[in-house]
């Protein structure tokens, strides 16, 4: 049979099909997520503590003085409000985020 | 075109099975890996799954079976040997399931299969091969258009060489007979 039978092969691909194969595969594979998630859930946890220490702080401070309740006064808070959340490492976007893709 | 590959003698299986085993060099030994097997584990499975889409697909699932157990590969066994009990499996899975699914027989739609491109004895063999049932196919397809070795063979498929032989040589009485009948 060997002999009188094609071993040649009359399959066909399509044009470039093995030249984007490779890419195709790699970016197929699936990759663990857990380590940036992990890193993410600790940055959540220390901005909320340092963002209550920082209102927490800010109120106490506003009971020991007298300072009247003018609109400077309230446009200080905000500003104080501002910075306490900005020292936050994460925004509540990137937790929003981490809290839905986790479902 | 054969089914046949060589392998350039400059590639060293044993740094790249290194490469693969640490995760630092994971990703970049993986994408080695793929560049090299990727034709002849293509043309492995199509000649199985005769679709070329089917082959794609049982392709794409064979390399992230084998991404996903790299951890079990020991690096005993030849990179090229676990890769083609991956694809063998994966094929016959594909097969299996199609069968539960269709009634279409792979024979049927190889003279219209815009990728098949060949002449009338090709046709009539592929034709042949397909009644073959599953296992039977891999073997006589390993054996006759890759020239695999039957201890090449038995390592890969995980049955002993004198059932394979057995099982090439039914397939090779079958198709014979094929011939016979449509003559």
């Amino acid at each position: 049979m060997k002999t009188t039978l094609p071993k040649d092969n009359p399959f066909r691909v399509p044009d470039g099909y093995f030249d984007s194969l490779t890419d195709r595969i790699m970016a197929s594979l699936p990759r663990e997520e857990k380590k940036p998630a992990r890193r993410l859930w600790r940055w959540a946890a220390a901005a909320c503590l340092a963002g209550a220490i920082a209102i927490g702080g800010y109120y106490s401070l506003r009971q020991t003085t007298d300072a009247p309740q003018t609109a400077s006064v309230e446009q200080t808070e905000s500003d104080y409000m501002d910075e306490a959340l900005d020292y936050a490492l994460v925004d509540n976007q990137e937790i929003a985020a981490y809290l839905t893709s986790n479902e | 075109m054969t089914g046949l590959f060589i392998i350039p003698p400059r590639m060293d299986e044993t740094l790249l099975i290194h490469n693969i085993k640490d995760t630092r060099t994971r990703e970049a030994a993986f994408r080695t890996l793929v560049d090299t097997y990727k034709e002849r584990l293509y043309w492995q499975i199509r000649r199985m799954v005769v679709s070329h889409d089917d082959a794609d697909d049982v392709l794409q699932q064979t390399f992230i079976k084998a991404w996903t157990g790299l951890d079990t590969f020991r690096g005993e066994a030849r990179l090229s040997t676990w890769l083609y009990r991956i694809a063998s499996n994966e094929a016959l899975n594909h097969q299996a399931r199609r069968k539960e699914t269709t009634d279409i027989d792979d024979a049927v739609g190889l003279a219209d299969d815009p990728y098949f491109d060949g002449d009338e004895t090709q046709l009539q063999l592929h034709n042949a091969i397909a009644t073959l049932p599953p296992k039977q196919r891999t073997v006589f397809n390993l054996k006759y258009f890759d020239e695999m070795k039957y201890e090449e063979m038995s390592e890969t498929l995980g049955t002993s060489v004198g059932a394979l032989k057995a099982s090439y040589h039914h397939a090779v009485r079958k198709i014979t007979a094929f011939f016979e009948a449509i003559d």
